[in-house]
């Protein structure tokens, strides 16, 4: 029984909601704080609260909880579950060439829980970057970009990008030797690609060479303000144009109303938390990161790869160093990359060709990617 | 599509209420155990370890015998507790808190009377850290000193 079925019981809460929405715009700022997963239906900010709420209930949406919307939730809630472990890491870790390792043995092995947090933004990140390909692999299998929602592809491939960046990023930030010779084999890849390489470097204070304080304060402010506002900006985009437009239609799906809508969607997003928090406690414990050695800049580590979703890029770049100048070959992924944001606007797929043409070079670039990665393994 | 109010009652799964309100409250408290272990978690993820295992960690020099001529005192700037060592003659050096127990001012060395002064509230404490005048509530923690072989060891 909700308080919506039975509106002559006036509550003290509601009473005091009315009270705020007199004064502010409660509307306005419950849309926007609940714009991260937490509430998904279109939302009328000029009304005061309780009757936006109520209008938007009477309107049945689908639940987010269904495979494979199921995976959006994933991705916001481990973005949730970063930004935590991330604020938590960041009040020991000192961002100086000198401390940062010592200062991330403090986190590992004197703090309580220090291992878990540490370990839970770790594991978090390589599935948070998981989930995202997962999630773009299905969104083009069932060509969920089509029109109103080609944007929900571009912010999700954009934040791909982002979170290459996040790990990238904070894969530097504690001066570990694996972990220090991994960022720089991605840096050489990012400098060869073109425009976005130079500026990179540019960014990063001129890097490429040694990784030094200026360069590592870079990445720390890349990493913990930079690049979190823009991811929470895509997920915030996103989730305003599922309001507009809905969610992705689900053939022969039961559409639901009212608050039993609403709170199954939070106790959704529960559930999801204690799965995940149970798959990354599992990798925490069974598979920890390894706290490695301090890394010596000026002594080359041999045999470190770049991280595991660029290894592609990066056997792409070692196969055609043969045949083509480097900046081709960056040039050519720049194209890509443009392409692959840009692929709602280029397929042209409603025909029974223009789908068979998608599916092509869908499965093309998957495989690709696969066999890129196997050879850049076995070069790196 | 249905429009529906509720969908347990549209699929026919009205539960009895007593039932309903026992799982309602079964599913509440797990979910307020969640909530417990991660508060546990994060607070004592927010302390600052405390435990220092070895013992140069435990252990501060501070310097040479000699740096502290007898009568007069020093503060060791160390972390966010600084520490008064006093040498009231050759052999003793006395440890005391540098900071005021009353609204945590830094105290102040007063050479004539031998005590440590508050300079905010005009407290004084004496060289065994009890209070002797001013609004002070409680006396100055007292640290262990060690001399060896002519270096001064303050405990922390």
């Amino acid at each position: 029984m909700s308080d919506l079925e039975r509106p002559d019981r006036e509550t003290r809460s509601s009473r005091a909601l009315d009270w705020f929405s007199r004064r502010i715009n409660l509307t306005e700022i419950f849309s926007l704080l609940t714009s991260y997963g937490f509430y998904y239906a279109e939302l009328d900010t000029r009304k005061p609260l309780r009757e936006a709420l109520a209008e938007a209930e009477s309107r049945p949406v689908g639940s987010y909880g269904r495979w494979p919307r199921v995976l959006g939730l994933f991705v916001v809630v481990l973005l949730w579950i970063e930004l935590l472990t991330g604020a938590l890491l960041a009040l020991y870790y000192l961002p100086t060439p000198d401390t940062a390792r010592a200062s991330l043995g403090t986190i590992m092995r004197d703090v309580d829980f220090g291992w878990l947090v540490h370990q839970l933004h770790f594991w978090g990140a390589q599935m948070l970057i998981a989930f995202l390909i997962l999630r773009l692999v299905i969104f083009f299998v069932r060509r969920a970009y089509r029109p109103p929602r080609e944007l929900f592809w571009v912010f999700g491939a954009i934040l791909l990008l982002v979170c290459f960046h996040l790990d990238l990023s904070g894969r530097a930030l504690p001066m570990t030797d694996h972990a220090y010779w991994s960022t720089v084999r991605a840096l050489e890849i990012a400098g060869s690609v073109p425009i976005y390489g130079s500026l990179l470097l540019f960014l990063l204070g001129g890097a490429g060479t040694v990784i030094g304080e200026l360069t590592l304060i870079r990445f720390y402010i890349l990493h913990v303000a930079v690049l979190p506002l823009l991811a929470i900006l895509m997920v915030y985009l996103h989730f305003s144009g599922v309001r507009r437009v809905g969610l992705s239609e689900i053939r022969g799906e039961r559409k639901v109303a009212g608050r039993a809508a609403v709170r199954g969607h939070l106790y959704n997003l529960a559930i999801a938390l204690a799965v995940l928090f149970g798959i990354l406690g599992t990798l925490a414990v069974l598979f920890p990161h390894p706290f490695r050695a301090a890394a010596d800049p000026y002594v080359t580590l041999p045999g470190v790869g770049p991280p595991w979703y660029l290894l592609s890029v990066f056997g792409f770049l070692e196969w055609a160093s043969g045949a083509l100048p480097r900046q081709v070959a960056g040039g050519i992924l720049f194209v890509f990359f443009v392409l692959f944001v840009a692929w709602p606007f280029i397929d042209r797929g409603d025909s029974k060709r223009g789908r068979v043409t998608a599916w092509v070079i869908g499965v093309l670039v998957l495989l690709f990617w696969v066999i890129f990665s196997l050879y850049g393994a076995r070069v790196a | 599509m249905s429009q529906t109010k509720n969908s347990f009652a549209d699929a026919g799964l009205e539960l009895p209420p007593d039932r309903r309100r026992f799982l309602k409250y079964l599913t509440r408290g797990f979910l307020s155990l969640w909530g417990v272990g991660f508060l546990w978690v994060v607070s004592h993820f927010l302390k600052p370890p405390q435990s220092r295992s070895s013992l140069s960690e435990r252990r501060l020099g501070i310097g040479p015998v000699d740096s502290i001529p007898v009568g007069t005192a020093r503060l060791v700037q160390h972390g966010s507790e600084p520490i008064w060592v006093v040498r009231t003659d050759t052999e003793t050096f006395i440890g005391l808190a540098g900071v005021c127990t009353h609204l945590r001012c830094i105290l102040g060395w007063d050479g004539e009377e031998q005590s440590l002064v508050c300079p905010c509230h005009d407290g004084a404490f004496d060289l065994n850290g009890n209070v002797l005048k001013g609004p002070p509530p409680q006396a100055l923690r007292r640290y262990r000193v060690q001399t060896q072989l002519g270096e001064i060891y303050v405990h922390v």
